[in-house]
């Protein structure tokens, strides 16, 4: 006989689950009580069930792996709704276990009651309230396989206590059916060869490239198609790590912050191969202007998101490994030269632009961009810029698992940081959390304990979760944390600054009742900046490091790196740079400004 | 411009709100809604007659197939 608590804890056993993240409550005692027993799982106490949910995020970014949390009832469930939505949106597989109040109480507005199942069915990809414990084995069984399996997601499992004490002589299933439930496979053949008609025809190809092909571990087969290929390659946010950063036909990030090497082949290619993104209102700026002069072609698993935001002519719905693999044999070589030498020019102008514009911008000592003074300008006792601290965590952590927190530091990291395969880089993109960045390095820890963990944080989005220093410290789970702080909510702050006349309404972290109202200019008046975030990291037994120059930074990093330890390293940037090149909203991707300057 | 859509879905809790939801706020006027028992053991039958435009029953279509517990989708349009 065993209990419901111990059915689950055998589910986890049986689908290879080493970690838990979780939170306990009134409502999952048992299942704790439980995993009590199970020296062969590893619970993680975090400090905040949506960190909880952020963790096994992470966990299962760095991994590939299903991601587990455990919530208790009531509140424990409605902390775990940002989690459940952030890995909904970037599709992520999650089993999120909750407690439940006993059966005869619910509806009843009992104590820590809430509708769980209610509440997170939308930011969910499917959930189930378990209503019998004769069916707990084969709901557990199918939601590791639905979290898992076609376009993954989160999966809630709402427990009502009393089954999870609930006795029964039953085993954990081997299979299962769901009927409603089919996943797209391979393309058919007929599709694939159109597509391979339209690629060969093209004379201006270009590949976009999402997160599904990390997701469906495409990297493989796309890698012989590039090379036999030579088509050129942009990415959304989340597609970056299939190719190399520094491959010359890699042009980065399309869209809102994108490259402006990216944004300029969208705008003249005459083929758009989208595979596996979502043509997100980010990435594609207003979509009349969206790759004008392209046919598009979409493969994705999840026929939803074909056709969504912008007119697709070849749409495929299919599982992108397979759906590559049969492709490459389909494609016949073309001569893209051309089209090679006009890719190659828009890099070169973009370096270009970027950087005569930065260096008419240091001369008028306009305030520092995302480059920041320019090299040689002698300006070592100036705060460093985003770009020279993220080359130097590109030198400093190669290689590092790279997560993000949301906003400015998370473009910034999009922009500079270098990848050279997938699974590196974690952020939350289609929800863009913030918060998600530091609980899901310490998730991606726990799942890669020999690689180096590395969060891009601002000093707005790191207070988010703070608390999770205890996890990482008393976990021992140690992850940097490097907070570009400019002291303000920076991306809105930019967007106060572009759009909204420079009123920074509520915006300001430096802010103090002191303060004159409607201060829009900082300076040295400004009081100073609280909190210290060094003394925070060594409260909770971290390192703590304070950097104002980029020599401190890399003194900090060296020492972070060295000790093993979790460490803050709180560097002060210029506290108005913004990230450019910026795509305003109503815009289309080939009408970028960089710092202010039309490209 | 009205559409039939019969739905055959597994009989479990919460079926008819992860269905209803897929309507709200996407621009379809829900006209009727009947639920009878399927002719498979477990299943239900539930036919919707919905008002709205040809482009976005399609991808209500694609949504309601999404959804784990619908078994078939059929649409009629008249």
């Amino acid at each position: 006989m065993r209990s419901g608590a111990e059915m689950i804890v055998e589910a986890l056993r049986r689908e290879g689950v080493d970690t838990v993240f979780g939170y306990p409550g009134g409502a999952v005692i048992p299942i704790f009580n439980a995993l009590y027993d199970a020296p062969d799982i590893r619970v993680v106490l975090n400090r905040h069930e949506q960190a909880a949910v952020h963790a096994a995020d992470g966990y299962a970014r760095a991994t590939g792996k299903v991601g587990v949390c455990l919530a208790t009832s009531g509140p424990g469930a409605t902390n775990t709704v940002t989690g459940l939505a952030t890995a909904r949106f970037d599709s992520i597989p999650l089993v999120c276990v909750t407690g439940q109040v006993a059966r005869a109480l619910i509806g009843n507005d009992a104590f820590q009651e809430a509708d769980t199942v209610g509440i997170t069915q939308p930011v969910t990809k499917h959930n189930y309230l378990v209503t019998k414990r004769s069916s707990l084995g084969s709901i557990m069984k199918q939601s590791f396989h639905l979290a898992a399996s076609g376009r993954p997601g989160p999966i809630v499992v709402d427990v009502p206590k009393d089954l999870q004490m609930e006795l029964l002589d039953d085993e954990y299933p081997d299979r299962f059916a769901i009927r409603g439930y089919k996943p797209a496979e391979r393309p058919p053949l007929e599709e694939l060869l159109l597509l391979a008609g339209e690629i060969s025809r093209a004379r201006k190809p270009l590949f976009f490239l999402g997160g599904g092909m990390v997701i469906a571990g495409a990297r493989e087969p796309f890698e012989k198609i590039f090379e036999a290929t030579g088509i050129p390659v942009v990415t959304s946010l989340m597609g970056m790590g299939i190719v190399d950063s520094a491959h010359p036909l890699n042009l980065g990030m399309i869209g809102m912050h994108g490259s402006i090497a990216a944004n300029k082949a969208l705008t003249a290619c005459d083929l758009l191969v989208g595979l596996g993104v979502r043509f997100d209102d980010r990435a594609t700026g207003e979509v009349s202007r969206f790759a004008p002069k392209a046919r598009i072609a979409h493969i994705d698993i999840d026929p939803t998101s074909i056709g969504r935001n912008v007119k697709v002519d070849l749409p495929l719905v299919g599982d992108l490994r397979l759906a590559l693999e049969d492709l490459a044999p389909l494609l016949e070589p073309a001569d893209l030269t051309a089209w090679a030498g006009e890719v190659e020019s828009y890099r070169q102008y973009g370096l270009e632009f970027m950087a005569d514009t930065d260096k008419r911008a240091a001369a008028a000592n306009v305030n520092f961009n995302a480059a920041g003074p320019a090299a040689g300008s002698g300006a070592a006792s100036l705060p460093p810029s985003p770009r020279e601290i993220l080359d130097a965590v590109n030198e400093i952590f190669p290689d590092a698992v790279i997560s993000t927190e949301v906003g400015q530091n998370q473009m910034w990291a999009a922009q500079f940081l270098k990848f050279s395969r997938p699974r590196r880089w974690l952020t939350s993109g289609g929800l863009g959390a913030m918060g998600y960045g530091f609980p899901a390095a310490l998730g991606a820890k726990a799942g890669m304990p020999d690689d180096t963990v590395v969060v891009i944080a601002g000093d707005g989005s790191f207070q988010m979760n703070i608390q999770e220093l205890a996890t990482c410290v008393q976990e021992n789970l140690p992850v940097i944390v490097v907070i570009l702080n400019n002291g303000y909510l920076g991306m809105v702050r930019q967007w106060q600054e572009l759009f909204f006349e420079r009123r920074y309404s509520s915006t300001c972290l430096q802010y103090h009742a002191g303060c004159p109202k409607g201060c829009s200019r900082p300076g040295e008046h400004c009081p100073p900046y609280s909190p210290d975030f060094a003394g925070i990291a060594r409260a909770y037994g971290a390192l703590g490091f304070s950097a104002g120059t980029l020599s401190e930074f890399r003194d900090a990093a060296v020492s972070a790196r060295d000790s093993r330890r979790t460490a803050v390293i709180d560097c002060r940037i210029a506290r108005e740079a913004n990230v450019w090149p910026i795509v305003a909203p109503g815009k289309g991707n080939d009408q970028m400004l960089y710092e202010g300057v039309p490209v | 411009m009205t559409h039939v859509v019969s739905l055959l879905v597994e009989n479990h809790e919460g079926v008819l709100s992860r269905i209803a939801r897929l309507f709200d706020g996407r621009g379809y006027r829900l006209e009727s809604l009947t639920t009878s028992a399927g002719a498979e053991p477990e299943t239900n039958r539930i036919t919707l007659v919905v008002s709205g435009a040809q482009a976005a029953i399609d991808k209500v279509e694609k949504q309601l197939d999404k959804l784990i517990d619908v078994i078939q989708v059929d649409v009629a349009h008249n």
